[in-house]
């Protein structure tokens, strides 16, 4: 496993891991025919204030999601999802979904829903990796909105150790009565990320539910989803105030034929 | 509600506008001094522990009902430099304060009866003139595998009198960072609509206020000051968004409470 140091110097460093962008694809830059942001399954929980509503497309990204009549990713370029940089060999391999953009390395998903979730399991064009999006429903109630809980299992399909980053990101913007804003609030903690419209409006978060896996949860200072193997590039300052991201980035040894899952909640704030 | 209620547009100007004038004159008419006093304890009567590892989770109530020290994996957000949490009250139409935030209090309040179980620490205490029975509840949320622990506050004011009263009702906590025996106390504060948080930044952590009673006129909010507010001018320490320096979180509510009747408000402290 590496070690922490190595992984904060890779998501802090704003030039970390230069050579190992070799062979990393560069998001945000093209559309994939395999890329998607239509609504694949909707889940809708709550009332009045704490009503909340997100949906999830084929690929496993989550296109929308809303409290009250807040919403915060269906806004302008809708860009959440997922990423992974294969550092096993030079030069490291980068895999990507963003929803409005992809690798284009990635098999078309098989994808199944029910009233309390969405699955969607992919492999990787070269067959190494095979991932499982699970978004998990957290009903709202009365006290509290609702919550999307995402579940990302890797699996690496080969007979090798393998050493890859994942990072999940949201582009956090604000749209309330068809007035949009793109430049918002944006903090970190080591274990929550959230971007929020000031003047008493509201936000989203992503927070890390997976211990003891080491996590680094930040905030961008760019909409544009990051570089899978260089995921800190844009790491933005604390406070940011523009038009930014929220993002976590583990560091994971995934054992030759076995899998990982990483675990983390988007919330309402 | 009644017109002497605040309304969400007039809360939002005042909230914006950083200063007490904004607020109405009812608020301004008696300023209390936030100095110590002799029956404002800050010892630990009650402590609730769960949790491993990084969501260890630590937090202390006093017999007043006060939260004093609150944790995460050693990371300490209270009992810093200045422990101030508590609640107040202004009773509107007199302009009357009263507050206990651990570090100092307005001297208007009797004593408190205190019970704690494993799970749940209860203060109950009467206003020195007879007006106010306020009833702290301080529920332990457990710490798990994939999540922190955190502490649900119910707040139950009783008014005692045959008529009906406005109130603004306060909880508040001074924010700071300690980790190792450091202590940070310029922090980066933000809020919502019903979150205000308070963290270290550089990938430590920090701790959120969060609503849990929904009306238009509960709004949480950072203030640029580590003090507990004057409850009769709540916003005169509103911070700008983001602030980043020694700040507070602050709850602001109003509501009447009927002669003889009681509301309850409901809020979180959980880690970030």
């Amino acid at each position: 496993m590496l070690s922490r140091h190595l992984i904060l110097s890779a998501v802090l460093s704003l030039s970390s891991l230069g050579g190992a962008q070799q062979g990393a694809q560069q998001p945000g830059r093209t559309t994939s025919p395999g890329s998607d942001t239509a609504c694949a399954a909707t889940f809708a929980s709550g009332k009045g204030h704490n009503a909340t509503q997100y949906c999830v497309t084929k690929n496993g990204n989550i296109a929308q999601f809303s409290r009250g009549d807040q919403e915060f990713i269906q806004v302008g370029n809708i860009v959440e999802g997922y990423a992974m940089c294969d550092f096993t060999a030079s030069p490291a391999v980068g895999y990507f979904d963003y929803a409005s953009s992809d690798s284009g390395n990635l098999e078309p998903s098989t994808f199944s829903s029910k009233a309390s979730n969405a699955i969607s399991t992919r492999i990787t064009r070269d067959g190494i990796w095979e991932i499982t999006n699970t978004i998990s429903k957290v009903a709202a109630n009365a006290m509290s909105p609702g919550a999307a809980k995402v579940s990302m299992k890797i699996r690496n399909l080969t007979p090798v150790d393998r050493v890859v980053f994942v990072t999940r990101v949201a582009d956090i913007d604000f749209a309330q009565g068809g007035t949009l804003d793109f430049n918002n609030d944006f903090d970190f903690t080591a274990n929550t990320a959230f971007g929020l419209e000031p003047v008493l409006a509201s936000g989203l978060s992503l927070t890390n539910n997976t211990f003891p896996v080491l996590p680094a949860t930040y905030t961008l200072n760019t909409p544009v989803a990051p570089d899978p193997c260089n995921p800190g590039a844009n790491r933005a300052s604390q406070p940011f105030v523009g038009d930014g991201s929220i993002a976590a980035t583990y560091e994971l040894l995934v054992p030759k034929q076995g899998a990982k899952t990483i675990v983390l909640t988007y919330k309402p704030i | 509600m009644k017109s002497t209620m605040l309304n969400g547009a007039l809360i939002v100007a005042m909230a914006l506008a950083l200063s007490a004038s904004a607020t109405p004159q009812s608020l301004r008419q008696r300023r209390v001094a936030l100095v110590p006093t002799k029956d404002a304890p800050a010892n630990c009567s009650a402590t609730f522990v769960s949790g491993n590892g990084d969501n260890a989770t630590q937090y202390c109530v006093t017999v007043n009902g006060n939260i004093i020290q609150f944790s995460r994996g050693g990371d300490e957000y209270i009992q810093g430099a200045k422990p101030i949490e508590g609640y107040g009250i202004c009773d509107v139409s007199p302009g009357t304060a009263y507050f206990d935030y651990a570090f100092n209090n307005s001297g208007n309040w009797g004593p408190s009866t205190f019970s704690s179980t494993a799970t749940r620490a209860i203060s109950t205490r009467t206003s020195s003139d007879g007006i106010w029975e306020i009833t702290n509840t301080i529920t332990q949320v457990a710490a798990s595998g994939s999540h922190p622990g955190a502490a649900t506050v119910t707040m139950k004011i009783v008014n005692q009198t045959g008529i009906l009263r406005t109130i603004v009702l306060i909880r508040a906590a001074n924010v700071d960072f300690k980790r190792a025996g450091a202590i940070d106390t310029n922090n980066d504060f933000d809020h919502t609509a019903d979150t205000v948080t308070g963290l270290e930044p550089g990938f430590n952590s920090g701790l959120s206020l969060i609503n849990n009673t929904f009306s238009d006129s509960n709004r949480p909010f950072a203030q640029g000051i580590p003090d507990g507010p004057n409850p009769c001018s709540p916003f005169s320490g509103f911070a700008h968004q983001p602030f980043v320096g020694d700040g507070s979180l602050e709850q602001f509510t109003e509501f009447n409470v009927p002669k003889f009747s009681s509301k309850t408000i409901t809020l979180t402290y959980q880690p970030i």
